[in-house]
């Protein structure tokens, strides 16, 4: 259609979506060019007819598809083919990467679908997507609000890949979670440049397939694409063994191209190759098989841990993703993510959580809640294939959680437990998981996608309960042919040595069949343990990965470089950003001082001197960052001791940081933050992009009188002005400081701000002022 | 194709990091090292140009399009010229989740990613203007010149990808405040002069940070001029 549209007559920078209201008459000819050429889908021509895109235009999403819809079906009058509503990327791209939120997304696409589905299309075709997240949200406003038949065509590079990184294998996981009714390629690239990517999708999936090639790659100077149609149509006929259903074609294919791909298919259509489904949990960026030992890592929970706790309540999600980052490094496979916490709003805690770590992580997450609102909104908030955690065999449990599951194409853990409590034999475990089984297969969750948790018993309570557990793990494996998560921590309660019966443990049930374990990836030794099993069950071939990870091992701890008694105090070690030694030499003067005399006579100082060295401009910004980064780890030596003791926490006072709504540039707020934490204030970091009221209600609700903003672009200080003007509305008392690339001390005064911060030394000396 | 991303410029990394002369300490220097390699290894540069003659009737359109560059000093930027490229490039999404990871978990190191990456797209600029001159020989450049430049506003940006759709092209978007994503890319436009084009756009006073900037207030640049 575009290509037409091109050739006669529409300019780059015209919306094509229009001519339905202008030149309708031009877009039913076109229409009609490709039924006679055999078309049997014609795309209505609403590929960019969103509300986003068609702002300024005078002109609504609803009016246009309408038109558009209403124009492909006067088209196909006396015959029997179809209209499809072509929905196109919004041209905006989600959060975290970008600043539309999922639900803005959805709601776009529902204004089109339903005013689609109204003017009569037969199904709706999203197509040139590039981001699974977004595809997503396109997929669940037409499940959710129209009963048409659902397409999906995504857009890949020649390495497999969307620009926004989404593989082929998640593509497919996802989609067909998602229940959509068949998907495919589009656009990009040519035939064969595409065929090696559509054979790796007819792996991955069973649903019918759908390719739609350019006709090669288009001359810079004219235009013109360099494929003709009949090599085009040559071209298309490899794809007959791939059972392929839906073709057609995108750029550059004028009606000729169908015409010839017409001719050259015909006759040649085969039946899909049977494909061995597999165990596929993903985020949009790496699919991860379950056709080994895959680790998830358990950190993502308050449980037990003070420090987790408090950044649920505060918010902190910076604190909550460098958990993932960490142990995403370290090695684990899949994050379980639980935020539960009595006072937390789960539901919307999960839904935060699962956004922001997509932005960080690529690894798949698995939603880890009891609370069937909280799962769910983990779910939809989440654009890969996750696990839930869990249900057991209570009916009403299964019957709640499982259509959750379901609906979006989830796996699912099953506690071998109900209602009567954890069994005590393995062979009443089994039974708990068969009944799980039967119930997720009969809501038609597929086999592959339910795993069994056996459950591990405290060994110095319940001795005999581990043989318990390995035997109920082989006979899940072995006769139900599951996968099966346990958590093996809670094996060692009570013992010494904790992580030896811990690793020990781990690796009998991987013996005995565990293959998803949840443990703490930063801990060696399980992760030690993992790596011996491959190379003992001959899954880690020639040794490779095992002799990887000790290769890269350091050789031994370096000695350290001064004692606090000689050459090195603890000045020097701040100012040199020496971290390993600042947490010594701290330990050393706890013995001598007490806490606050260290911050204030030596902590800080050596700060301050850090800080005028920078401002004179004899030390740079990563060292300043550095030196930070030292006294951190002094002040959590600090911050131990006083706990130890019981004693008020030396915090200097509540500090609230911001990157102002619409503005994603946070690494000046973010070193403001390291430097402040550093002085001893309590920096609750609101994030980026943050509405004007978000920041109003923290403030009032954590009764912070101190409040920071950053902004960057001049486009997005009106909602700096805005933030400011409300915090002044809402009555609260607060000295505000503001900062950012654009700003100026005048501006600063001029939206009212109390203080204009150049960088991050200035910060401090502000909230000196203000907090002492 | 040529690579189009071939080098950091290590000074170019220094001055955005606030550097002033004097000794580079060595924990610094392997730092620095190691991310110019991280950034270079990372990025999965994409681009697109495209040339258009300029119709002068109503300010400056781009032929074939519905496409104006509004303000006096593109205007002033492509007095002679016939022709103008509009050019935009992007290092791609792997460096924003790279540089998101690392301000989680070494703030210094991230501060260093974000300066290299800043320089990394620059320098692509740099070699896709090789580029831009093998396909029209004879021609000279002027400096390249974007949107939220002196007098034209970035709300240009919107229309500007429209035009060069590159979001289906290259995977470049424009959020609803203007701002590119992913952050680390640049469009301009370029005029196509028959002789050489005075360097004049990229002064201090062209900057969206003349204002404050903290080079300026010493004596100095931050090199880009």
């Amino acid at each position: 259609m575009g290509t037409m549209l091109q050739k006669s007559g529409l300019k780059l920078g015209e919306r094509p979506e229009l001519l339905c209201l202008t030149h309708p008459e031009t877009v039913e000819n076109i229409h009609r060019m490709y039924l006679d050429a055999g078309s049997e889908i014609i795309y209505a021509n609403t590929f960019g007819a969103n509300a986003h895109k068609l702002d300024g235009t005078g002109h609504s999403a609803e009016e246009v598809v309408s038109a558009a819809v209403r124009t492909a079906k006067r088209a196909c009058a006396g015959r029997a083919a179809r209209v499809a509503l072509d929905v196109g990327p919004i041209g905006e791209l989600l959060e975290p990467a970008g600043t539309l939120a999922f639900e803005e997304a959805y709601a776009l696409f529902r204004e089109m679908l339903v005013a689609g589905e109204r003017a009569g299309a037969d199904l709706v075709v999203f197509e040139t997507m590039t981001d699974l997240y977004e595809v997503k949200a396109g997929v669940l406003a037409a499940k959710e609000h129209t009963t048409l038949p659902v397409f999906v065509t995504m857009t890949f590079e020649p390495n497999h890949r969307t620009f926004t990184g989404c593989c082929v294998a998640s593509m497919a996981a996802v989609l067909e979670g998602l229940g959509v009714d068949a998907l495919g390629i589009n656009c990009s690239l040519g035939p064969d440049e595409i065929f090696p990517i559509a054979k790796q999708l007819s792996e991955c999936t069973n649903l019918p397939l759908i390719i739609k090639a350019n006709a090669g790659l288009p001359d810079p100077e004219t235009g013109l694409y360099d494929i003709s149609p009949a090599d085009f149509a040559s071209q298309m006929v490899q794809y007959a063994a791939l059972g392929l259903r839906y073709v057609g074609g995108c750029c550059g294919t004028t009606p000729d191209y169908i015409r010839e791909i017409r001719a050259a298919l015909e006759g040649k259509g085969a039946a899909a190759p049977a494909i061995v489904r597999k165990t596929v949990v993903c985020s949009p960026t790496q699919a991860v098989t379950v056709d080994g030992v895959r680790v998830i890592g358990e950190r993502i929970n308050p449980t037990g841990k003070k420090r987790f706790q408090q950044a649920l309540r505060e918010g902190d999600l910076d604190y909550i993703l460098s958990q993932g980052v960490q142990q995403a490094e370290a090695g684990a496979h899949i994050l379980d993510v639980n935020v539960g916490l009595p006072g937390v709003d789960e539901p919307e805690m999960m839904r935060r959580v699962v956004k922001s770590l997509q932005g960080v992580v690529d690894l798949p997450l698995q939603i880890d809640s009891s609370n069937p609102d909280a799962i769910e909104a983990g779910l939809r908030a989440y654009s890969g294939r996750a696990i839930v955690n869990s249900v057991n065999g209570e009916p009403e449990v299964l019957d709640r959680i499982l259509p959750i599951v379901k609906k979006y194409g989830a796996c699912v853990v099953g506690l071998a437990l109900d209602a009567g409590g954890i069994p005590e034999t393995a062979e009443a475990r089994f039974a708990i998981a068969e009944r799980i089984l039967q119930a997720a297969l009969a809501h038609g969750i597929p086999r592959e996608n339910v795993f069994i948790d056996c459950l591990t018993l405290t060994v110095s309570a319940q001795q005999a309960g581990a043989l318990e557990t390995l035997k109920a793990l082989r006979m899940v494996r072995d006769r139900l042919g599951l996968h099966t998560v346990l958590g093996v921590s809670n094996i060692s309660f009570g013992l010494p040595n904790r992580q030896l019966i811990n690793h020990s443990f781990l690796t009998l049930a991987m013996a005995h069949g565990l293959d998803l374990p949840i443990l703490n990836p930063n801990l060696d030794a399980m992760m030690d343990a993992v790596s011996a099993f491959n190379v003992l069950y001959n899954v880690d071939r020639d040794s490779e990965a095992y002799i990887a990870r000790f290769a890269e091992a350091p050789a031994a701890a370096p000695q350290p470089t001064g004692t606090g008694a000689g050459g090195m105090d603890i000045g020097y070690a701040v100012a040199k950003g020496l971290k390993e030694d600042a947490r010594r030499l701290t330990r050393e003067l706890l013995k001598e001082h007490d806490e606050l005399t260290i911050i204030n006579t030596m902590l800080i100082p050596a700060l301050d001197r850090v800080g005028d060295r920078f401002e004179k401009g004899e030390i740079f910004l990563p060292q300043l960052i550095n030196a930070a980064g030292a006294s951190c780890e002094a002040f959590d030596v600090i911050k131990d001791s006083i706990l130890q003791k019981g004693a008020p926490s030396v915090s200097k006072g509540k500090i609230i940081v911001a990157t102002v709504k619409g503005d994603i540039h946070d690494i000046g707020k973010n070193i403001v933050k390291v430097i402040l934490e550093n002085y001893g204030y309590q920096v609750i970091d609101l994030g980026r992009d943050v509405p004007v009221q978000a920041v109003v209600d923290a403030a009032v609700q954590q009764d912070v009188h101190l409040v920071g903003l950053s902004a960057l672009m001049t486009t997005t200080l009106p909602s700096m002005a805005e933030t400011i003007a409300a915090l002044r509305g809402s009555g609260h008392p607060c000295t505000v400081f503001v900062g950012g690339a654009v700003l100026t001390p005048e501006y600063a005064a001029e939206i009212g701000a109390d203080y204009y911060a150049k960088d991050a030394k200035q910060s401090v000396d502000i909230a000196k002022k203000v907090l002492g | 194709m040529e690579p189009v991303l071939t080098a950091v410029n290590r000074n170019e990394v220094l001055k955005y990091l606030h550097y002033r002369g004097g000794e580079v300490p060595p924990e610094t220097e392997a730092q620095l090292q190691e991310a110019m390699d991280t950034v270079l290894r990372t990025a999965r540069p994409r681009y697109r140009f495209q040339a258009f003659g300029i119709e002068r009737a109503d300010g400056l359109r781009l032929a074939g399009t519905s496409f104006t560059l509004p303000g006096e000093e593109v205007a002033s930027l492509l007095g002679e010229c016939t022709h103008c490229v509009l050019l935009a490039a992007t290092l791609g999404g792997e460096i924003e989740s790279l540089l998101r990871r690392a301000q989680l978990t070494d703030m210094a190191r991230a501060v260093i990613l974000d300066a290299c990456a800043s320089s990394a797209i620059e320098n692509v600029c740099d070699n896709i203007e090789t580029e831009i001159l093998a396909q029209h020989p004879g021609m000279h450049l002027t400096d390249r010149f974007s949107p939220g430049y002196g007098d034209m506003p970035i709300t240009v940006q919107r229309a500007f990808c429209e035009v060069m759709d590159t979001s289906r092209k290259i995977g470049l978007t424009v959020s609803a405040s203007g701002i590119l994503i992913p952050r680390k890319s640049v469009t301009a436009v370029i005029g196509l002069a028959g002789r050489p084009q005075p360097k004049r756009f990229r002064g201090c006073e062209y900057c969206s940070l003349f204002a404050t900037c903290a080079f300026r207030k010493d004596g100095t640049t931050c090199g880009k001029s």
